[in-house]
């Protein structure tokens, strides 16, 4: 039976050498990914599993999110008798936080997992090993793919769940409660900017990166065999999530 | 198929996040920041409290322009604003509430005369309208003055006794019409009877004194006659009893009464004659009573004087302008000299004649036709000369004006032709066309120049002559001299006599 300090000790050098090997395999992700050849069919590949694969539940899960802001901002508003700031108040939250946020999570959950999964067995089923045995690199051939959709991919899907979270704001705000459309719109247009949209847009690029890499780096060194690949999913899922809100925080920080 | 259907869904998703991003760029585009006609101004406040950074700056209602920065200037708030309206220098700006909630927006009154503001330039004028908050402090006090004028109220009727003197007031107030009731009811015919004799009463009062003031005039100018009446017979009496030697008192009467009849007498004759003359002038005799009764002779002077007035009107109206202009043609090395009077009439017409000395003389053109029976020769002998004299050429025109443009008709140097001018800088540049001598040449005679009037009555001219015969066109450059009416009544009366 170890003593606490002891086992606290190993859980502190754990962690420390789990981020460790995540910064060495991100940078090995950078080289290789500037490095031919260039696997495009591979990529491709990657980006409809992340990006297409999520693009349903992106998009239900964003127009109830408009549509349920809207809704409790109606009743939040009404005291003050302005409604009609709704609109314009979903529209900024879900431009610098809801969108990038809640895409990165449900991509996390929906395809994170499945990197996990998927580079999980093909490491405890020695395929990995099997790449380098053909010259292969497997960072370059499983780890860059997945990463440069999820940079390419989570963007997008954050550009769509914006757009759909707000007709839910606007279907429920304008055509259910009944608030002026006129004064919806122009506070819409008057209070959101372009740098709204932008920022937005930065930490869903920075969050498609996390949970990708994240998923890659528990898949890639999982180990254990099939338990050791559902605990590498379940470690993927939770250290994207929480990745994902603590990065939004900093990034929310350096950019308003 | 599979292999197709990848690229094309990745391909169809990053399209239309794509798409969704720059429409929703494009929707939210920054309205005023954008925008390349806004310039920075800023004001001074005493207070911001309420205004942000993006708040609005509107005129009438309509946005115009919003806050950039808010930053603090001593312990003042210094305000930037973005707008996209010129302003003047007298312009004013307020801080005015949106809603009770606290939120403010700055109304600009873009100002009507003044200097227009630049980029980074101040509004100086503030306005200070009332605010909730000040709304709230006179409210204050109003309601603090109902309070005092309720309290007084308070005290004069919490006890009994300013309750009951409150009813006894009441109670004497009432006794009181009563009483005005009873008396106005009961007394009612009276009263009436008192209205109508006040009424009579004064009807007549006012016909009485505008009787007594007809009888009072009529007295004062009877009371005026009998007094002249005494005096001259006091006179007449004082001239009787003046004859003071004996028996001189009868003959002083008789000789009165003499004079009396022989004056009235006169008096009859003239008064006769006068019946006589003024008869024959009725009946519209003599060269009187021709004047008097007939109107064609008025008529006629009417007429005579109206046309008099016509004339000496246009007389006067006609101006008469003199010039004189030399030019230098540099091909010939010669001057051609001008000398015109211009007769204007009215503004837009006028008459020119002008006396032209050109150093090409005046060509005439004599074809001598021979016939001869003789058969060693041909029967018809043609012969042409042409005779150029050094003689002076005249040139009378026509001219009218419609705006800028004049057009002339009429003899141009001894031929027909037609001229055009355009006028121009209050018709000091003008810029003038001749075309004229149709068969001296092979071409007609263009001449196009212009004339700038720089000093009063001097101008400089230039231009080119001939431009259709290239061999005989010639520059040239001049100037002339130009007087009128009111110019030469200055020189022929200034001018010693000779």
């Amino acid at each position: 039976m170890p003593s606490p300090n002891h086992a606290a000790l190993a859980w502190l050098r754990d962690a420390f050498e789990g981020l460790g090997r995540l910064t060495t395999l991100f940078v090995e992700t950078l080289i290789w990914a500037a490095r031919p050849p260039y696997r495009i069919k591979l990529l491709f590949q990657a980006m409809e599993f992340v990006g297409v694969g999520s693009l349903f539940i992106v998009l239900l899960t964003g127009i109830f999110t408009g549509a349920v802001f809207s809704l409790q901002g109606a009743i939040a508003f009404k005291m003050f008798n302005a409604e009609s700031m709704v609109g314009s108040t979903v529209a900024i939250s879900l431009a610098r936080e809801l969108s990038p946020v809640l895409t990165g999570l449900m991509v996390t959950g929906r395809a994170g997992s499945g990197i996990a999964t998927e580079l999980g067995t093909m490491r405890v089923t020695e395929q990995i090993d099997a790449l380098y045995t053909m010259a292969v690199n497997p960072v370059q051939y499983l780890i860059v793919p997945r990463v440069i959709a999820g940079l390419i991919m989570v963007p997008a899907l954050c550009a769509l769940f914006t757009l759909v979270g707000m007709m839910g704001s606007y279907l429920v705000g304008v055509h259910l409660l009944g608030i002026d459309e006129g004064a919806f719109l122009s506070k819409v247009y008057w209070f959101v900017d372009p740098p709204d949209l932008f920022s937005g847009l930065i930490k869903a690029a920075v969050f498609g990166v996390i949970l990708t890499m994240v998923g890659c780096f528990k898949g890639f060194y999982a180990s254990g065999g099939a338990r050791g690949v559902g605990i590498a999913t379940t470690q993927s899922v939770v250290v994207s999530s929480v990745t994902i809100l603590i990065a939004d925080y900093f990034l929310t920080a350096a950019m308003f | 198929m599979k292999e197709l259907l990848t690229p094309l869904r990745v391909g169809l998703l990053a399209l239309s996040g794509l798409a969704s991003s720059v429409w929703m760029f494009g929707q939210v585009k920054e309205g005023i920041g954008d925008d390349p006609s806004g310039y920075h101004v800023y004001a001074v406040f005493d207070d911001v409290s309420g205004l942000s950074e993006k708040s609005r700056v509107v005129i009438a209602g309509i946005t115009v322009g919003q806050i950039d920065t808010i930053e603090l200037l001593g312990v003042q708030a210094k305000v930037t604003l973005l707008v996209n309206v010129p302003l003047k220098d007298d312009a004013r700006i307020s801080k005015r509430s949106a809603s009770l909630l606290g939120e403010y927006y700055l109304q600009l009154n873009p100002g009507v005369s003044g200097t227009p503001l630049k980029d980074g330039e101040q509004i100086k004028h503030i306005d200070l309208p009332p605010e909730p908050g000040n709304i709230m402090v006179e409210m204050q006090a109003i309601a603090e003055n109902v309070r005092e004028i309720t309290d007084s109220l308070k005290r004069v009727v919490s006890d009994d006794k300013g309750e009951q003197k409150l009813q006894q007031i009441l109670d004497n107030v009432d006794k009181t019409v009563a009483g005005i009731e009873r008396v106005v009811n009961g007394n009612d015919k009276k009263v009436d009877q008192v209205v109508d004799n006040v009424v009579r009463i004064s009807h007549d009062v006012r016909k009485f004194v505008i009787a007594f003031r007809q009888d009072a005039d009529k007295v004062m100018k009877d009371a005026r006659t009998v007094a002249e009446g005494a005096r001259v017979i006091v006179e007449d009496v004082r001239h009787v009893v003046g004859a003071n030697e004996p028996g001189g008192k009868e003959r002083g009467i008789k000789h009165a009464v003499e004079n009396l009849e022989g004056a009235l007498a006169k008096l009859d004759d003239t008064l006769e004659s006068t019946r006589s003359i003024t008869q024959k002038i009725d009946k519209g005799e003599g060269t009187i009573g021709k004047l008097i009764n007939d109107d064609k002779l008025i008529n006629s002077v009417n007429e005579l004087v109206d046309e008099t007035g016509g004339f000496v009107k246009q007389v006067t109206r006609l101006q008469t302008i003199v010039g004189i202009r030399s030019e230098f043609y540099l091909a010939q090395g010669a001057l051609k000299n001008y000398v015109g009077v211009k007769l204007q009439p009215k503004k837009d017409k006028y008459y020119l004649f002008e006396v032209v000395d050109d150093p090409r003389g005046r060509t005439t053109f004599v074809q001598k036709v021979t016939q001869t029976s003789d058969s060693s020769e041909d029967p018809v002998i043609r012969e042409q000369q042409t005779i150029t004299e050094d003689r002076f050429r005249l040139s009378l025109q026509f001219a009218k004006r419609f705006f800028f443009f004049t057009g002339r008709i009429g003899i141009i140097e001894g031929t027909g032709g037609l001229g055009a001018d355009l006028h121009f800088l209050d018709d000091n540049l003008q810029i003038s066309s001749d075309i004229f001598a149709f068969d001296e040449n092979v071409n007609p005679r263009i001449k196009i120049w212009a004339n700038y009037t720089f000093f009063n009555h001097l101008y400089a001219a230039a231009g080119v002559d001939e431009i259709w015969n290239d061999e005989l066109t010639d520059f040239f450059v001049g100037v002339g001299l130009q007087f009128n009416d009111e110019d030469l009544k200055a020189i022929l009366t200034t001018a010693p006599s000779i």
